[in-house]
């Protein structure tokens, strides 16, 4: 009798009606409105999630949904020649308005990749991590890829080519600047290109 | 009536001897459904009349002097019977129809009393007659056939090296009274056993005493009677004492003083039993410098007080009393001030007054009473409701209930406020040991719960929790503490007003654990309480559960009734 009354109190702990639920309330939703958006061109992401990411509509609004509740940056590109960034906090299961956002003028960064022996390799692709951007092929004839408009500020560049060793460097532009920073890839002695193992050694040493 | 025939035997044949007064204590018994509730006594006009219907008629013994040289002749015995027998059968004191007076050696042996006593029984008695009996002599004990310690009336004829089989068995004596068609019977005991004063003990009872813990003896004849009223000139184990200087029993003389009319205490025109009684165990005490201290054992209590003198004129002053030895050397105050000493009876103001029994420092009880003129109220009575049965505390206050952990205040439900009532039940699991308590707690709250990813949400929670706990309590002094297991039934809601979400989600449960309470109780009746409960708690957050402990603090002000 005792074993059964012991039994029911341990069931009626052990069981519920209901529960908790809190993955709603971890992401949310930002909009805001880009002022001189360029149809087609202007677009939002979140700085180190590339795939969350809108357009910007013709009035310049646009929305993100499914954005991680808590601060983060936005890089948005306005038109052809404005960009910029701007940090907003945003709450879970709420709609986080950033107001307008004024594009500035903005960097371009030409990357130019060469070899250890000065040639130019093939099948190079450069990319800014975190900022949305698609990878950007390297001209063969030029060896050169052009980025841009980079609101002002420091980015994480990813140069890739077959058979030479990755390069991953930081790279900061200022507000309107044109950048050259030339890359040299080594070459890779394991003969992968997928190994992202580069340093920052091989950039930079001709930039300027 | 007193009765001349009666001589009176040579004082010189007289050996100090027991006194025992029996008189009939005629009380209406409490309606019954006051059963455990205060006894409210009011003397109505038709009640007043109906008092002092029926006839009144006394049986004393008085025995001075003895057969057997062993025992010592008692100087005021016979006197203490005829004294009193003088006033009882004075038609403006005692007013009582009859009055038997045995005083003589020949009337006052063993054979005798039972013959004079079944001439008392053979009256054809009514409800409303009252009876007295009153013995004045030695007392003793012995070995009975049995061999149990009983307490014997030593008669003239009673041989000191045989008390069991030549003495009077105190329990005849009241089995003779019970017998009795009246309702309103007292015996009045002027006797003592106690080895002293007048009492004397063969010598191997009293070795035996010399080596007996008090636990052993037999009870007090006032403790074990079931007659109406028994007033004994002396408490157990005391000397009831003769006084050169009163000429009588010291009890006797101030019973009898009582009956002048001293007595009555709350003029009504009458003094009754217990009047008479209290009149008389002041005095003794205060005369005695407390070596005497009457006592009375009252069975039935009743509309109706038994009067042994005058009659009643008019409403008496409203009276409250006591002669419950739990109750004695508590002091009795009305609207704080003294009014008087327990066990005994108590005049106090018409009106509601405030009532305190008090010892020391200590409260046992207060209460405001409305008292109106004519009302006897029984104090146990007021008590009563608390001895006898379980006593429930109803609990109001407020606190905080809440998950104990940081992590799940933050991220499943904040602590919220609440405010419950709880009920406990003193003593009433595994034979008084366990005490019970039920309680109901309430609360919500708006916070903000605090989720990485997620920010600041804010959230609106409601949480209800029925909950039953079982445990001992210990008290010292005043503060109590009380612990045991507990199971309570939670039910949690929070809800969301958000832009992206309107959602209300809850749960529901019983979860075990554990409470301890600590009170502090500054009065009878009202305390403090702080009670804090702990309870496993398990929780499915995010689809997977949390074990988590749960608990809260509550702080309460009880009543207890």
């Amino acid at each position: 009798m005792r074993a059964r009354t012991c039994g029911g109190a341990l069931v009626l702990a052990l069981v519920g009606c209901g529960g908790f639920d809190n993955g709603d309330l971890r992401t949310g939703v930002v909009r805001g409105r880009v002022l001189g958006a360029e149809s087609g061109v202007a677009r939002v992401n979140v700085m180190g999630d590339s795939e969350l990411r809108a357009t910007v509509g013709s009035d310049g609004r646009f929305e993100l949904a499914g954005v991680p509740a808590r601060a983060l940056e936005l890089f948005v590109v306005a038109s052809r020649t404005q960009a910029a960034r701007t940090t907003v906090m945003a709450q879970g299961a709420r709609v986080t308005d950033v107001g307008d956002i004024q594009g500035k003028p903005g960097a371009f960064l030409t990357v130019r990749v060469r070899d250890e022996q000065g040639a130019i390799p093939p099948d190079v692709e450069v990319e800014l991590r975190g900022t949305g951007e698609d990878r950007a092929k390297v001209d063969t004839s030029s060896g050169e890829v052009r980025l841009g408009p980079l609101p002002a500020g420091c980015y994480a560049l990813e140069v890739k080519a077959d058979d030479l060793e990755d390069v991953e460097t930081e790279v900061c532009v200022r507000e309107g600047e044109e950048r050259v920073q030339p890359i040299t890839l080594p070459a890779d002695d394991d003969g992968g290109g997928d190994d992202d193992g580069g340093s920052d050694d091989h950039g930079g040493r001709d930039g300027g | 009536m007193l009765l001349p025939e009666e001589p009176r035997v040579s004082r010189l044949l007289f050996i100090p001897l027991v006194l025992a007064l029996v008189a009939l204590g005629a009380c209406r018994s409490v309606e019954p459904r006051e059963k455990g509730r205060a006894v409210r006594v009011r003397l109505e006009e038709g009640v007043l009349a109906s008092a002092q219907e029926g006839e009144r008629h006394a049986l004393l013994i008085g025995i001075s002097a003895y057969t057997d040289p062993a025992w010592n002749a008692l100087r005021y015995a016979a006197k203490d019977a005829d004294d009193l027998g003088r006033v009882l059968a004075d038609p403006v004191r005692g007013g009582f129809r009859s009055v038997t007076v045995l005083t003589r050696p020949e009337q006052t042996t063993r054979t005798s009393v039972l013959a004079a006593l079944q001439a008392l029984e053979a009256r054809p008695w009514r409800p409303q007659d009252t009876v007295v009996v009153y013995v004045s002599g030695h007392g003793s004990l012995a070995r009975d056939v049995r061999g149990e310690l009983q307490r014997y009336l030593v008669t003239s004829d009673t041989r000191y090296r045989d008390v069991a089989g030549t003495g009077l068995d105190m329990a005849t004596l009241e089995q003779s009274l019970e017998r009795l068609g009246s309702r309103r019977r007292v015996l009045v005991l002027a006797t003592c056993h106690s080895g002293t004063g007048k009492s004397l003990l063969p010598p191997e009872v009293r070795d035996e005493l010399a080596h007996t813990k008090a636990s052993f003896l037999p009870q007090p004849l006032e403790a074990a009677s079931r007659a109406s009223l028994v007033l004994s000139a002396s408490d157990w184990g005391e000397a009831a004492r003769e006084d050169d200087a009163l000429a009588n029993d010291i009890y006797t003389h101030f019973l009898i003083q009582a009956l002048d009319g001293s007595g009555d205490r709350n003029r009504d025109g009458a003094v009754s039993a217990t009047e008479a009684h209290d009149w008389a165990r002041r005095n003794t005490w205060a005369y005695t410098e407390g070596r005497q201290r009457p006592s009375a054992q009252i069975l039935e209590v009743g509309a109706d007080p038994v009067l042994l003198s005058g009659s009643l004129q008019r409403p008496g002053q409203p009276e409250v009393f006591s002669y419950s030895a739990r109750l004695e050397g508590f002091t009795l105050k009305v609207d704080g001030r003294d009014a008087g000493e327990l066990p005994g009876g108590v005049v106090v103001p018409e009106g509601r007054r405030k009532l305190e029994l008090r010892k020391g420092g200590q409260v046992l009880w207060e209460d405001t009473v409305a008292l109106r003129s004519g009302e006897r109220r029984e104090l146990e009575a007021f008590l009563r409701p608390r001895a006898d049965g379980p006593r429930r505390t109803v609990t109001l206050g407020g606190g905080v209930l809440g998950f104990l952990d940081g992590q799940s205040r933050e991220q499943v439900l904040p602590a919220s406020a609440q405010a419950g009532v709880g009920l406990g039940w003193e003593g009433v699991l595994l034979d008084g040991k366990l005490d019970l308590w039920v309680d109901v707690a309430a609360g919500q709250g708006s916070q903000s719960l605090r989720l990485d990813p997620g920010g600041d949400v804010p959230v609106r929670h409601r949480s209800l929790l029925v909950g039953v706990a079982v445990g001992p309590t210990w008290t010292w002094g005043r503060l109590g503490l009380s612990t045991g297991p507990r199971v309570a039934g939670l039910w949690l809601q929070r809800s969301f007003q958000l832009e992206l979400l309107d959602r209300n989600e809850q749960y529901v449960t019983a979860w075990p654990g554990w409470m301890a309470a600590l009170s502090f109780r500054f009065s009878p009746v009202w305390m403090v309480e702080a009670r804090a409960q702990a309870l496993w708690a398990y929780v499915p957050v995010d689809g997977q559960t949390r074990t988590v402990g749960f608990g809260g603090l509550m702080l309460a002000g009880g009543y207890r009734f």
